[in-house]
């Protein structure tokens, strides 16, 4: 065996030593979407009560677009944090939602049980809308600023602290 | 509620491990203490700790499962994993069914091969018992410092819950509750020829005389290695409903790399056996696959990569396996370099036709392949790293670099038999391949008229498989006949007595048929799988691949813990019904689809049921051609295997040969 060998051996597996201790830093949940930094698109639909709603031209103020159901275990867990959150920053930011392939009594019930966040749902049974946000998983959460720019997506239950990260990204102005 | 006396054996349980990781100091340090010491009793204490440190971790291991069976929540571990409800098959499985638990057992197991490594080893190799001692005792403490100090599974949830979270519903299952141990099994089995490599690098302890013994914890540990991978892979075919059975998912990449490298292993050990090189080769391999076991256990356990397999993921965890596994590098490949060259290669590949040279591309190929797996599992990390782009590595990639270079594997598993040990006679041999290569043809030629739309790999393959399977069945009856010539015997005795005769040969001969059979399950079902998704009322019939399905209706119940919706479908034509499931268990409020599988040898009909809209069920249905024939070919693999771990049995019975035992044992 030549000493070439050392050439090979050592490079590979400092690259591979330093490769998977980036990874523990790094989240593979966490998955850009191409929607960050695109205008979020304007959808219309009606609200679990019938009254009809418009996403996407949410009066100017920075909003948190939230998709959950009521059949989705982590969105129970995540409730909590939405419902401390909205009240938290009830003045800098609106909380809305999508109620995402549920069914209008079982989504009603849940949030008659649990409480309600939002200011309103907009109830989508079929998952169109679900399609046009690029929804893969519920529960999942826009921020979008003021400016009607979406500028995080979190495919995750929100923690307390990734709540309020968001918020400080979009009331920051 | 549970008594006082439950209490403290948990306690007790958490005290025996403890133990274990004290007396696993004093086995990792024993050599040295009696270098240093001059006190060769001391190193004895090596063994003994060994001994103790099996009978410590087993006090622990059953607490825990006793702790399970009785539904003893104040154990947190318990608490998350395990349900009053849940059958007794599970509750003792759920002891792996999560994070803690899971390196309890790789420890456990660790242990466990650690203790048969120092009753064989007292007996060949008692000078170098104790340096291999230590090695294992080394990766022991390693495992017992994270299980005690960042993963405790008999950490207590003090008051006691009434009631468990329950295990993962997927995992409530026959083939999922054996495919972890047997995957640790195969992990921590290639820890074995770990420990001789690293032992003969420090006592200078020439390869000739211990690369036997490496051999049969080599094929055990791969053995169980492909018996856990075609578990994983029998499970989530029925048991997670997409119709298949491996999607390079990361998690499958990681036990596939130290197989890949393993394979390469068992073969290299052959080589040197029967031919004076490739020392320092296998050196490096049996180091490496090791430490691709790690590697495993760490893309597993840390959750770097996107998998499928979403376990809890706790960073500090993860940091301390890295940290384990660059030790572990460092120091094995660290003594690789400055000290690898025990004894230098005698001989060398003379001739470009002949076994030794069939076993060298074989080593190569299995080689390269493990390189790409690694390539392609790593890649999205790498991209990631340095410019934050998000992929995955899918199936197109893996497929279209990994299949043609199994082909090649194939083709030389075609060779093999036929070729003989350092020259062949290159007429010869074209002679005794023609007849094998014309059936390859033949069969080649028969896919493309069969159906001329299919991709390459299905002609290609076809043929290569057809021209193996050829030449290993040719190649047996050729030396049957020859026997029967002259011993006098008829055929079918000569056959026998020539597979009990030489069983390490006719072994490796019945796993390559195993090898093949599952080659021809993976073409059928890769490449020729028909599939539908369609809303079907009671009455309604679905034409699929030639078979047809009519919707019979549903039925609900109720049953341990769960909640199930069974669809009824007849496969018309035939008496099968099939029962597909979508079950519910409220405890973890998670769903689980059960698939049903009318299989037989020519193809699987596979379905599942899914949502129901308004009077219609969704009916998702595959026929998977020739997927028996992939489980077929993993049990042929067993077989293969324990015919030719057999051999020995049969040499100590006979008493005509000890080659195997002193040809191998120590000489120092």
């Amino acid at each position: 065996m030549t000493r070439s060998i050392w050439w090979i051996i050592i490079p590979v597996l400092l690259v591979l030593i330093g490769l998977l201790g980036y990874g523990l830093t790094s989240n593979p949940k966490h998955i850009p979407s191409p929607l960050i930094g695109k205008p979020f698109p304007v959808l219309q639909g009606v609200d679990l009560n019938g009254q009809p709603v418009s996403l996407g031209n949410i009066n100017g103020k920075p909003t948190v677009v939230n998709v959950w159901a009521s059949w989705c275990v982590a969105c129970r867990q995540e409730h909590e944090v939405l419902l401390r959150g909205a009240r938290r920053y009830a003045d800098q930011v609106s909380l809305v939602a999508v109620n995402y392939k549920d069914e209008l009594a079982d989504a009603r019930r849940w949030l008659r049980r649990l409480g309600d966040p939002y200011l309103w749902s907009l109830h989508d049974l079929s998952g169109r809308i679900g399609i046009e946000l690029g929804v893969y998983g519920v529960p999942e959460t826009f921020f979008v600023n003021s400016d009607g720019i979406i500028v995080e997506k979190i495919s995750a239950p929100l923690s307390d602290a990734q709540f309020a990260a968001g918020v400080a990204l979009i009331s920051k102005q | 509620m549970q008594g006082f006396s439950t209490t403290y054996l948990v306690e007790f349980g958490h005290l025996a491990v403890f133990t274990a990781f004290l007396v696993s100091v004093i086995q990792a340090l024993a050599p040295w203490l009696a270098g240093r010491f001059n006190a060769p009793a001391l190193a004895r204490s090596g063994i003994s700790a060994a001994f103790i440190v099996l009978i410590l971790m087993t006090i622990g291991g059953s607490i825990l499962i006793y702790a399970f069976v009785t539904s003893d929540f104040s154990v947190l571990y318990v608490s998350q994993h395990s349900n009053t409800q849940l059958p007794l098959l599970y509750k003792v499985t759920a002891l792996w069914g999560g994070h803690e638990g899971s390196l309890y057992l790789w420890a456990w197991v660790l242990a466990a091969f650690t203790a048969v490594l120092a009753v064989q080893g007292k007996r060949l190799f008692p000078l170098r018992l104790p340096v291999m001692l230590s090695v294992q005792a080394w990766l022991l403490l390693g495992f017992l410092g994270l299980i005690l100090f960042l993963s405790n599974p008999f950490e207590r949830l003090l008051p006691a819950i009434a009631e468990g979270r329950d295990l993962n519903p997927l995992l409530q299952d026959p083939g999922m509750a054996f495919h972890p141990p047997m995957l640790y099994f195969g992990y921590v089995g290639f820890s074995i020829p770990f420990a001789f490599a690293i032992t003969a690098m420090l006592t200078r302890w020439e390869t000739t005389l211990w690369i036997g013994l490496i051999r049969r914890w080599s094929l055990f540990a791969w053995t169980m290695l492909t018996i856990g991978i075609m578990l994983g892979g029998w499970w989530a075919y029925y048991e997670l409903g997409w119709g298949g059975y491996w999607a390079w998912d990361p998690v499958e990449n990681a036990s596939f790399m130290p197989w890949l490298l393993g394979t390469a292993l068992i073969h290299s050990i052959t080589v040197q056996e029967n031919r004076h090189m490739l020392q320092t080769w296998n050196m490096f391999l049996a180091i490496t696959t090791f430490a691709l076991s790690l590697l495993g256990t760490f893309l597993v356990r840390s959750g770097v990569l996107s998998s499928v397999h979403a376990f809890a993921v706790d960073p500090g965890r993860g940091l301390y396996i890295l940290i384990f596994m660059v030790i572990v590098l460092v120091v094995a490949f660290g003594l690789f370099l400055a000290k690898g060259r025990v004894d230098s290669q005698r001989e060398t590949v003379g001739s470009l036709m002949s076994r030794e040279m069939l076993f060298v591309l074989n080593n190569v190929l299995f080689t390269v392949l493990c390189v790409c797996v690694m390539l392609g599992t790593l890649y999205p990390l790498a991209l990631e790293a340095i410019n934050g782009a998000k992929i995955t590595v899918g199936a197109p990639y893996f497929n279209s670099v990994l299949v043609p270079l199994f082909f090649l594997v194939v083709m030389l598993m075609g060779f093999g038999p036929a070729t003989p040990w350092r020259k062949a006679n290159l007429k010869r041999l074209a002679m005794r391949l023609l007849p094998a290569a014309l059936i390859g043809l033949v069969a080649m030629i028969g896919m493309l008229v069969w159906d001329p739309t299919a991709h390459w790999f299905a002609f290609v393959g076809t043929g290569l498989v057809a021209f193996s399977l050829m030449t290993i069945v040719i190649d047996s009856v050729r030396n049957a006949l020859r026997r029967a010539q002259q011993n006098n015997e008829s055929l079918p005795v000569a056959f026998a007595r020539m597979l009990s005769r030489n069983r390490r040969y006719y072994g490796g001969m019945i796993v390559h048929l195993g090898i093949l059979v599952i080659a021809i399950g993976l073409i059928g079902s890769g490449l020729f799988r028909s599939e539908q998704v369609v809303l079907m009322a009671k009455g309604d019939v679905l034409e699929i691949g030639g078979e047809k399905l009519r919707f019979e209706g549903t039925r609900e119940f109720r049953k341990d813990n769960y909640l199930a919706l069974q669809g009824r479908l007849r496969l018309l034509g035939t008496d099968t019904i099939l029962t597909p499931e979508r079950r519910k268990y409220p405890v973890q409020e998670a769903p689980t689809t059960e698939s049903s599988i009318d299989e037989n040898w020519a193809r699987d009909v596979y379905v599942i049921i899914g949502e129901k809209f308004k009077d219609k069920y969704s009916v998702h249905a595959y026929v998977n051609p020739l997927v028996k024939w992939i489980w077929t070919g993993g049990l042929i693999i067993v077989i293969g295997i324990g015919w030719s771990l057999s051999q020995r049995l049969r040499q100590r019975r006979t008493r005509s040969s000890t080659a195997a035992i002193s040809g191998t044992g120590e000489a120092v």
